[in-house]
C-alpha cells in the first residue's frame, strides 16, 4: 500500500510539473515561429514552417492536431503569399499561435 | 485504422495498470468514490480512441490523475475516520428485530421491493427471522439472524468434523504450481504417486488437481489422457 501511495503522490506531483515545462516549451516554439514570421519574407516563413514541422511530436502530444495543422497550413500559405497577403498571413499566424500558446494554459476561460 | 488500434492497446494497458494500482477487482465491493473513478476512467479512455485528432495524453493524463487521487484519498481515509465517513457515509440500519425501519429506508430512498429482493438473495424469505440488517456504505445489505434461526453447526450437534484444510491448486492445465505444493507440505514425489494412482503418467495430462494439507485431493485429468 505504501508503494502505491508513493507512486500516486509522484504522479500527482510530476503531471503538473511536466505540464508546466511543456507549456513553457510550446510558448518558446510559438515565440520562435512568430519571430520568423514577423520578418515577413518568403525565406523567413519557410524557416518558420520548417521549425514548426520539426517540433510536431511535442506539439501534437499536448495540442489537438487540428490546431497544430492550422498553423502549418497558415505557414504554407504564407510561403506562397505576396504583397498585402504577407501582412494578412502574419496576422493569421500570430492569431493561430496565440490559440496554441494558450491551449493548455490554465485560466478561468480554459477550465470552464 | 492503425492509430485507433495502437491507441486502444496503449489505453487498455494504462487502464489495467491503473485499476491494479487502485487494488479493487469487483464492482460490488467498491465505495462510492471508487465507483465514480471507475466510471470516469472508462468514459475518459474512450475519447482519444474514438477521435484520433485528440492527443493520447488527453486520455492517459486524466486516467493517471484519477487513479492517483483515488489511491491518495483512500490511504488518507484509512487513517481518518471522519474523512472516511464524509466520503463513504455510514452504514444504516433498516431492519430491527424483524421490523422494517420506515424512516431509515425513506432516507436512503430505497423501495421495499429493493429490501425484500436483497433479503431473498441472501436466502431470507421470512423477515421475522432477521435480528438486524444494515445497508452498508457500498450499497450491500448485511444481515444478522435471530439466535434461534442460525443454522446449526457441527459444534451445536456435538459432531467432531473430519480433518480438512483449505484446498490449493497444485496442477492447473498441466502445469505444476510449486509454491502451492510447498504450502500444503507436499513434494513432487507425493504428487507423482497421486498422479499415477489416478491413472495418469505425467502432470501434463492433468487438467486440474487441488489438495489440502491432509492429503485430500480433487483430481481431473484431461480428456483423452492415458
Amino acid at each position: 500500500m505504501k508503494f502505491k501511495v508513493i507512486v500516486a503522490c509522484a504522479i500527482i506531483i510530476c503531471i503538473p510539473l511536466a505540464g508546466a515545462f511543456l507549456q513553457f516549451k510550446i510558448g518558446q516554439y510559438c515565440d520562435t515561429v512568430l519571430e520568423y514570421s514577423l520578418e515577413g519574407n518568403e525565406e523567413s516563413f519557410s524557416q518558420a514552417r520548417d521549425f514548426w514541422l520539426s517540433h510536431q511530436n511535442i506539439l501534437t502530444s499536448l495540442i489537438t492536431h487540428e490546431e497544430v495543422d492550422n498553423v502549418t497550413l497558415a505557414l504554407e500559405r504564407a510561403c506562397a503569399a505576396e504583397g498585402e497577403e504577407l501582412e494578412e498571413s502574419q496576422r493569421e499566424i500570430a492569431g493561430l499561435l496565440e490559440i496554441v500558446r494558450n491551449f493548455d494554459h490554465p485560466d478561468i476561460r480554459s477550465i470552464f | 485504422m492503425l492509430v485507433p488500434f495502437i491507441r486502444t492497446l496503449i489505453l487498455y494497458i494504462v487502464i489495467i495498470a491503473a485499476v491494479r494500482l487502485m487494488g479493487k477487482r469487483q464492482v460490488g465491493e467498491m465505495q462510492p468514490g471508487e465507483l465514480v473513478v471507475t466510471i470516469l476512467v472508462s468514459a475518459v479512455a474512450s475519447v482519444p480512441v474514438q477521435d484520433i485528432d485528440i492527443p493520447l495524453s488527453h486520455g492517459v493524463i486524466p486516467i493517471l490523475t484519477l487513479m492517483s487521487a483515488e489511491v491518495i484519498i483512500s490511504a488518507f481515509s484509512q487513517r481518518h475516520i471522519r474523512f472516511r465517513r464524509l466520503l463513504s457515509g455510514n452504514p444504516v440500519q433498516v431492519i430491527s428485530n424483524g421490523m422494517l425501519l420506515e424512516k431509515e429506508i425513506e432516507k436512503l430512498r430505497l423501495s421495499l421491493d429493493d429490501i425484500m429482493a436483497a433479503l431473498r438473495l441472501k436466502g431470507i424469505f421470512d423477515i421475522r427471522d432477521v435480528e438486524m440488517a444494515h445497508i452498508e456504505t457500498n450499497g450491500q445489505l448485511s444481515i444478522m439472524l435471530k439466535g434461534e434461526k442460525h443454522p446449526a453447526t457441527l459444534k451445536d450437534l456435538g459432531i467432531k468434523p473430519p480433518q480438512s484444510g483449505p484446498f490449493y491448486t497444485v496442477i492447473s492445465d498441466g502445469h505444476i504450481i510449486a509454491s502451492n505444493l510447498k504450502t500444503i507440505s507436499k513434494d513432487s514425489q507425493w504428487l507423482e504417486k497421486v498422479i499415477r494412482a489416478n491413472g495418469v503418467n505425467d502432470p501434463s495430462q492433468v487438467y486440474f488437481m487441488c489438495a489440502d494439507i491432509f492429503g485430500s485431493i480433487v483430481f481431473c485429468k484431461k480428456e483423452g489422457a492415458n
